[in-house]
């Protein structure tokens, strides 16, 4: 298989761990940014343990983890006491302050950014692995008490509230959960581009994540498996005449999305729809081998 | 077969908000200069009708017929811009806005400068131009109603909607406001009306329609429903 | 001593770039009770098609500014029917991301179309307002100048037309309360225009200040400026206008000094991170939210 192929796939598991990470808040109503800048801590963190503690990488990606979901943990437990657009803005000024802090940061490569990180073997089955995995910790928690409480969360926190679902601590899961799964992607792609600057842990990862999200379908797991795929292959299969005009749209899909197809591509009627036919037809097979 | 004098008649009407029928078959007409009343319990349907007068729900069967014009798909600007005001339930005044300021958004269709409207409505309410930079939140319930009925007059109706005026109200302001109603009445303005307690409103209407469960069940003048041993048990409480 | 002046005025009038924008938002989240985070984008796509009107008529000032004005206002037109159907939905989170989208396509026709995404310079005669001046030992620009002036100017068209005008009182109302509005006969669908047409003649103003201070753009500048919007706006309380103009004014100022007394990129975190800060602990802005 063609290099340009594996990275596509590469960079395919990584944003479909973002798009989760950023799903799963948002199931609970919260627009949540901790996922990126956990993800630039991920990456430098296993990075920096690769490069220059001379870690295995396995090794690297599980300490990568556990400062990912310390990091995360500890900023949500102020961001899930409020709502909407304010823990949006203040997570958004958590990525900027913690790029601040990347540039600054001689050890890692300040301003001329970091190189030469070491390979991960078996990369790309290990991100495949892990995107199976966290899908189906996904599935497992969309369609739990859990899955429930979110959605109580979203539409009516007042009643959520009055039968009894402790919301900040609902809040703080989630969040936490979104950004280990963020630092698990920074960790993949560290070790797929293996050379890191603040810059590409910004405002344009958020804005293509969330293009992603929303364009695919934002209240189900099934829509960035849809767009990814297609979002991310445009850059790389399109024709070059077409290529640099591929930010423009994605934009455009965007804009048309939100107006025309607001739920995104993957509705909740198409899956509710899609459920059915397939019950239907598992019934079916059942009667018939009987 | 409308009177010339016909300000609005509802044909056949059916509303329904999503799978609850709110109302399943009303018909009825208003004409010039009186003064007609709904009556009918909580959830009769009253207050839907009024909402689809306005344009703010669509029917899904039937029509409404104002001066001539079939309204029925009209946007609710346009009806409010031919001459349908309401007072809405509740009062609906802006809060934040000042007294003043409500005044002249009752005559956001006012193509013409309101300095007339503005004197009539401080004659019939002396009490709203001393507090006319007062914010609107400030004032009490009758008051308030005071308010909303100036404001909806500013744009000087043909017909004049009233959603439950007395809901909330003490005895003593009811009475001055329906002394203020039949006096509206009796200098020529259409007015319809709706109340769930109607005693007070039966005594001066022309007409009225009892509804129930969405459905107009009985009409009749306003001495007939007084009258109605039915009407008196359930709208008038019980006794005299 | 002169220098702390000179940065005080420098960083107002940045600051006054700042104001004028949350002023803009502000009327917008007013108008349709959303936070239209593209914006910020239109004010910086309006002064780089202001600066292609420039070069088309040689730098004619007086058609190229009204042009700028005229711009804004088709530009922000254009995007309100974008808004409605979410606006009606009250999907307040959405048209968040709905700017977003709109960002995003500015952002890279800009990249594309306008020196592939080099520095773009405004001509002379616009660029730091045409001169600059000496008090002594204080040099300033005449942009300042009209930065502050025009903006105080603006502002005080702006709060005109919201409390005396009726077009602003329905705007008004329609902010309060939409079904008492509706039930007034106020039309949702205009009033929506005219909002947007108004706040498009400050987009258009805010381009020529941007092109008065800034004296030169790049893509990048969108994303600056509709961050720090977004995130003034929060930090002074939702649709608050007076507490979001006076943020906006000493964020220029701090950021003016910051960069005077304390160069490098802490100044940018600190910065971020008090904001942060502040907003966690009153997520209703320091003057108090009004949305």
């Amino acid at each position: 298989m063609s290099s340009a192929a594996i990275v596509y796939f590469e960079f395919v598991g990584i944003y479909i761990l973002l798009v989760w990470a950023m799903y799963l808040p948002f199931r609970g109503g919260q627009l949540y940014n901790g996922p990126f800048y956990c993800m630039a801590i991920g990456a430098y963190t296993a990075g920096y343990a690769a490069r220059d503690l001379h870690w295995p990488t396995g090794l690297a990606l599980l300490l990568a983890l556990v400062i990912g979901a310390i990091t995360g943990f500890l900023p949500s437990l102020a961001f899930s006491r409020t709502t909407g657009i304010v823990t949006a803005a203040a997570s958004l000024a958590l990525i900027f302050i913690i790029q601040a802090i990347i540039r600054n940061a001689e050890f890692v490569g300040g301003g001329q950014g970091y190189w030469s990180i070491p390979r991960m073997g078996y990369l790309p089955i290990i991100i495949w692995v892990s995107v199976l995995l966290v899908g189906l910790f996904i599935y497992r928690i969309d369609s739990s008490r859990i899955g429930r409480a979110l959605e109580a969360m979203r539409t009516d926190p007042a009643l959520a509230r009055t039968l009894g679902m402790n919301l900040p601590w609902l809040s703080v899961f989630v969040m936490t959960v979104a950004s280990v799964i963020g630092a698990l992607a920074g960790v993949f792609y560290a070790f797929t581009i293996r050379a890191l600057t603040a810059d590409s842990f910004g405002f344009t990862l958020l804005l293509n994540t969330m293009a992603m999200l929303f364009i695919g379908g934002r209240y189900t797991m099934w829509g960035g498996i849809i767009s990814v795929p297609i979002l991310w292959g445009l850059p790389t299969w399109a024709p070059s005449l077409v290529a640099p005009y591929v930010n423009m749209v994605i934009g455009a899909l965007l804009v048309i999305v939100l107006v025309v197809r607001p739920e995104g591509f993957v509705s909740r009627e198409m899956i509710e729809s899609l459920k059915i036919r397939v019950g239907s037809r598992l019934r079916h097979r059942g009667e018939e081998s009987t | 077969m409308a009177k010339r004098n016909n300000v609005l008649t509802v044909q056949n009407l059916a509303v329904a908000y999503g799978h609850i029928q709110a109302i399943k078959k009303v018909d009825l007409q208003v004409n010039q200069g009186e003064l007609i009343v709904l009556l009918g319990s909580n959830g009769a349907g009253k207050s839907t009708l009024l909402h689809a007068l306005l344009g703010k729900v669509r029917p899904s069967r039937g029509r409404i017929i104002f001066m001539g014009q079939d309204i029925t798909q009209w946007p609710t600007e346009n009806i409010v811009a031919a001459g349908i005001s309401i007072v809405p339930e509740g009062r609906g005044i802006l809060s934040l806005m000042s007294v003043m300021e409500n005044l002249q958004l009752g005559a956001y269709h006012v193509k013409h400068d309101i300095t007339e409207n503005l004197h009539r409505v401080f004659k019939l309410f002396p009490l709203l131009e001393e507090r006319k930079k007062q914010q609107a939140g400030t004032l009490s319930g009758g008051e308030q109603q005071m308010l909303a009925l100036s404001r909806a007059l500013m744009s000087s109706p043909k017909l004049l909607l009233m959603d439950e005026p007395s809901l909330g109200l003490g005895p003593i302001i009811v009475n001055e406001l329906y002394a203020v109603i039949a006096d509206l009445h009796n200098k020529g303005q259409t007015i319809l009306l709706t109340e769930q307690n109607a005693r007070k409103a039966l005594k001066y209407a022309d007409r009225g329609y009892v509804f129930d469960l969405g459905t107009s069940v009985l009409s009749g003048t306003g001495p007939e429903l007084s009258s109605n041993p039915g009407v008196r048990k359930a709208y008038l409480g019980g006794g005299d | 001593m002169e220098s702390i002046i000179a940065q005080l005025i420098d960083g107002l009038a940045r600051g006054s770039l700042y104001a004028l924008i949350v002023v803009g938002l502000t009327l917008l989240l007013l108008v349709r009770g959303v936070v239209h985070f593209g914006f910020p984008y239109i004010v910086v796509m309006t002064a780089y098609l202001g600066w292609m009107v420039l070069g088309l008529t040689n730098n004619n000032l007086l058609i190229s500014l009204p042009a700028f004005v005229i711009i804004g206002i088709i530009l922000t037109v254009a995007t309100e029917p974008l808004f409605r159907p979410l606006a009606q939905k009250r999907a307040f989170l959405e048209t968040l991301v709905l700017g977003q989208g709109i960002a995003i396509i500015f952002t890279d026709i800009w990249s594309h179309f306008f020196l592939h995404g080099q520095l773009v310079a405004f001509p002379s005669n616009i660029a730091a307002g045409g001169g600059r001046i000496r008090f002594g030992m204080i040099y300033f620009t005449l942009a300042d100048i009209y930065a502050l002036v025009g903006g105080l100017i603006a502002v005080g068209i702006l709060l005109y037309f919201l409390y005396r005008s009726k077009q602003g009182r329905a705007i008004r109302a329609m902010a309060q309360d939409l079904d008492i509005a509706r039930s007034l006969g106020i039309p949702f669908n205009k009033t929506g225009l005219v909002g947007f047409g108004v706040a498009g003649a400050l987009a258009g103003i805010v381009a020529i200040a941007i092109a008065m201070i800034l004296e030169a753009i790049n893509p990048g500048i969108g994303d600056a400026l509709a961050v720090k919007a977004l995130v003034l706006m929060l930090f002074a309380g939702m649709g608050n206008l007076m507490g979001g103009l006076v943020c906006a004014l000493m964020l220029g100022v701090v950021e003016a000094m910051a960069q005077a007394l304390m160069p490098g990129r802490w100044t940018e975190a600190i910065t971020f991170g008090v904001i942060m800060l502040v907003i966690l602990v009153r997520p209703n802005g320091v003057f108090g939210s009004r949305a």
